[in-house]
This record gives C-alpha cells, sequence and structure tokens, in this order.
C-alpha cells in the first residue's frame, strides 16, 4: 500500500510537467511528416515508418523514463522532503520499491501512450496489427524496467547528468558487445581464465539485445515462440529484483 | 507525569578510523508528555543528528530511544510527527494532496483523513490555498503546510527542526501559538531553534548542547549565574557555549 502511494504521487508529476507533452507532441509531428502520402517517393514506406516510428517511441520513452527515474531519490533527498517521508511509518525499502513503482508507471504510461500513436499510424497506412507487436510492445516495456532500476541505483551515488550519462552508455556499449563476447566465447582459441572470465562478464551484463525486435518488425518476420518470450520476461524480472536488492542495501546504508 | 520519550547514552559517531568524529556524545534526556522542551545549541552542536536519530533516519552508534515505554521503530514512528528545516515540498501537488499523501502513508482510513485534512488546512490558515499547487507558495504558507503534515498522524509527539526560520514576525508568531494550541491538547514538542527569545516565551524546559553534549538542562525561569541572579535564555546561552 505504501508502495502503491509512493507510486501513484510519482506518477503525478509526469502529469503535471510539460516535458511529457513536448515529446508527446514531437512524436505526433514526426509520425504525421513519416505518414505524408509523397515521403521522398518511397514505395513500401509502411517498413520504414515501422523502423523510424519504433525507434523514435522508444527513444522518446526513453527521453522521460531516465531523467524522472534519476531524479526520484536525489530529489528526496536535496529537497529535505526524505526526512518527513521517513519519519511516516516508511522504510527506506519502501522508499526505494515505491520510487522504482513510480518510474515504471511513469515510463510504462508514457511508452504506452506513444506506441498507441505509433500503431494508429500503422492501422491508417493499412498495416496489419499481429502478435509481434504486442511482443515489441512487452519487450519494450522489459527494456524500459531494465533502465528505470539501473537509473535508480546509480541515483543514490551519482549526480543526475553522471547517472544518465552513465546508464545510456551501459546500454549502448553492452547492446553492441554482447554480441561480440558471445562470438569470443564460441572461438576456440581462448584460454581457460580468459574464457572463464569473459563468461562471467556475459552472464553479468544486462542484456539489452534481448529486447530489441526491430529487424523482426520491419521485415514482417513471425512471432517469437512462447517460451523465449517467457524466458526472457523471467531473465528480466530475475535480473531487477537482484539490482533493487542491491539499491535497497545501499540506500540502507547511505547518510542522509 | 508521564515519561513520553527517553534517551539515554545516545552517542552518534560519523566516518570511520582516524577521520570519525562523534556529533552526539553519551546524550541523556527524557521528555515528560504535554511540556514544550527547546533543544538548543550552537551550529554544529548536535541537535538535528539527535533529531534524525529520535526519528529513525541515522541508526544510532550506541544507545536507546524509547517512545512512550517501546523502543524506537517504525510502529512507534505512527506516533510521532516530525517538521524538518525549510523542506521545499513536491511542487506539483496542492496542500490538500500533500496532506492526503502523507496520511496514505500512515495508514489513516479515506473518511479519518478526509475530515483531519480538512481539519488541518483549516488550523494552519491554508484552507483558501488548498487547491493551488505548492509551487506558487510563499515560504511562509510553505512552513504551515509542513507544520500541518507533521500533525496529519494526530502525534503523541511533534519533532521540529528550527520551525520558524525564514519566517516573518507575523508568520513566527502564528507558528508560536500554534504550538502552543497543539501543547494545550495534551501533545508533547521538542524543537530545536536558533529563536532564543521564542524559545524562552513556549518551552517549559530547554536544554543547551555543545560538542554532542547537554551542557545545562532546565526550565528557562531557573536559569541562574553562578551569583545566584536569574538570567535571561539568550544571556544564560551566550555564557554557556562561549566557554
Amino acid at each position: 500500500m505504501k508502495i502503491l502511494t509512493i507510486a501513484l504521487f510519482s506518477f503525478k508529476e509526469l502529469v503535471r510537467k510539460k516535458d511529457f507533452y513536448v515529446l508527446f507532441l514531437l512524436l505526433a509531428g514526426l509520425l504525421v511528416f513519416l505518414f505524408s502520402e509523397s515521403f521522398f517517393g518511397v514505395s513500401d514506406i509502411i517498413r520504414y515508418l515501422k523502423d523510424i516510428g519504433l525507434s523514435a517511441v522508444l527513444f522518446l520513452s526513453i527521453a522521460i523514463a531516465l531523467p524522472f527515474s534519476s531524479r526520484q531519490l536525489p530529489a528526496e533527498i536535496e529537497s529535505k522532503t526524505i526526512y518527513p517521508l521517513l519519519s511516516k511509518p516508511v522504510s527506506r525499502a519502501d522508499v526505494v520499491i515505491g520510487k522504482y513503482a513510480g518510474s515504471l508507471l511513469i515510463s510504462f504510461g508514457a511508452f504506452t501512450l506513444f506506441y498507441a500513436v505509433f500503431l494508429l499510424a500503422i492501422i491508417m497506412k493499412g498495416g496489419h496489427i499481429g502478435v509481434l507487436f504486442m511482443q515489441v510492445y512487452l519487450f519494450s516495456l522489459l527494456l524500459l524496467a531494465v533502465l528505470c532500476a539501473f537509473s535508480l541505483l546509480f541515483s543514490i551515488f551519482l549526480t543526475i547528468s553522471a547517472n544518465i550519462t552513465i546508464t545510456l552508455f551501459l546500454y549502448i556499449l553492452t547492446y553492441w558487445f554482447s554480441a561480440q563476447i558471445k562470438s569470443l566465447l564460441l572461438s576456440e582459441d581462448l584460454n581457460k581464465i580468459a574464457g572463464a572470465l569473459l563468461n562471467g562478464v556475459y552472464y553479468l551484463i544486462p542484456h539489452f539485445e534481448f529486447y530489441d525486435l526491430r529487424v523482426r518488425l520491419v521485415h514482417g518476420w513471425e512471432a517469437l515462440p512462447a517460451w523465449i518470450v517467457s524466458s526472457i520476461a523471467l531473465y528480466t524480472v530475475i535480473y531487477i529484483a537482484a539490482i533493487l536488492f542491491l539499491a535497497v542495501r545501499v540506500f540502507k546504508k547511505k547518510n542522509l | 507525569m508521564s515519561t513520553i520519550l527517553d534517551v539515554s547514552n545516545l552517542t552518534v559517531r560519523y566516518g570511520k578510523g582516524p577521520d570519525q568524529k562523534t556529533a552526539v556524545d553519551n546524550l541523556n534526556f527524557s521528555l515528560i508528555r504535554g511540556e514544550i522542551y527547546g533543544f538548543l545549541g550552537p551550529n554544529g552542536a548536535g541537535k538535528t543528528t539527535t533529531i534524525k536519530s529520535l526519528i529513525g533516519i541515522l541508526a544510532p552508534s550506541s544507545g536507546s530511544i524509547f517512545f512512550s515505554g517501546k523502543p524506537a521503530s517504525a510502529i512507534s514512528r505512527t506516533s510521532l510527527g516530525f517538521m524538518p528545516e525549510t523542506a521545499a515540498y513536491y511542487w506539483y501537488l496542492t496542500p490538500k494532496e500533500l496532506l492526503f499523501f502523507y496520511g496514505k502513508l500512515c495508514g489513516i482510513d479515506k473518511k479519518t483523513l478526509s475530515d483531519r485534512v480538512e481539519k488541518l488546512l483549516d488550523f494552519v490558515k491554508l484552507s483558501r490555498h488548498k487547491n493551488s499547487y505548492l509551487k506558487t507558495f510563499s515560504k511562509g504558507m510553505l512552513q504551515k503546510v509542513s507544520f500541518a503534515q507533521a500533525l496529519i498522524n494526530d502525534p503523541e509527539i511533534l519533532i521540529l527542526d528550527e520551525p520558524t526560520t525564514g519566517l516573518d514576525p507575523i508568520a513566527r508568531m502564528e507558528m508560536r501559538d500554534a504550538l502552543l494550541d497543539f501543547k494545550h491538547a495534551g501533545k508533547t514538542i521538542l524543537f530545536s531553534s536558533h529563536e532564543l527569545s521564542e524559545v524562552e516565551i513556549i518551552s517549559d524546559r530547554v536544554s543547551i548542547i555543545k560538542n554532542g553534549k547537554i551542557l545545562r538542562e532546565a526550565a528557562p525561569g531557573e536559569l541562574i549565574n553562578d551569583k545566584g541572579e536569574r538570567m535571561s535564555l539568550e544571556k544564560y546561552f551566550f555564557d554557556l557555549v562561549k566557554e
């Protein structure tokens, strides 16, 4: 109940801030531009629309999610509202989990709205909305959930700008290097120690590439089998639980 | 007269090794139900650290804190209200929403909370502004909101850290009256302040703390110098902390 209360009141901030509406208008404008009949005279525009449209939806959602989740705890400390909050029957773990839930509500809410506009655009252009679109939606939420968890953890000991930079850096770096690490692991000319070390790194880093279904969507491939979707969802839940556990531990020791 | 708060051998240390600093050093004091207790000291004396320990934000290095005979914990915090020194409350909320937020965290049911929020807004004279955003509030109005949030759970004991800092004389007087009203309702108040004249007017007892230790604890009227002359709190305080 306390966690939900903290989360719901955090959500109010999104509703009452101008940032969200500006980004929403930006996305709407971009989609209208992409949808114009004479868009560079390109045939099969729907494929480009899917690619650019989905990238824009994700980018804008991350642009809302990261600053928001990275600001949650530092803002409480800086404004000293953390003191009345913790003087109530609320534990530090409640605050961390509540703030995380608030970040999820905000990023999920923003993404859902942006995605709905994106789907509407696809439908208006004669596209077919199949199961894969649902999987893209789910995986995008999972991606945002992992990013928010990292950002919340980093916010306990980093400044807001450093936090956003490092979280984005982590996202881009692990996204691109996961495949390289995997191919290195499969190569035979790797000694045992280096292999074990790389293996450890591979299992420790987040695998953001799991959540990227853009190629599949653009080319109209089949949806993923249910067992893969469930496995990735389970992996995400376990990964997030580990990050939040760490965040609670660090925040409990933080000198306020 | 029963004791509502009992602090025994409270010690708080910061840092480790040679850099370790003792902010609160073996502090002992207790509050009697229904009194106003002024907590005085120069900057860095250990007042805020002690208050943070009382409200459960800072774990003491040693010693104990008991509320109504029970160890300080999340459960005893249901009967405690805290007002921090100049907090910048969530700008995107109205005072009504803010009080609902804190009330829900205290587990107060909807009907009781609804009534209490209206009464509190009336008590701090903010009913007219209950639906305005906090970002439009003056410092004095924000202090009133802060005071109201401290009372949302109808606490038995109220702890205030510099409640009149930055307030104009009228707002200060209103705050003083509110504290006295609270006391007359049978509640207990501990507050830290640099406004010595105010502390002298409303406190039943004061303690003067320096370097984490209580130098003197007495009723303002009982402060006398070496020659047996009664002294004002201000004069007594300056003489004591200068030593």
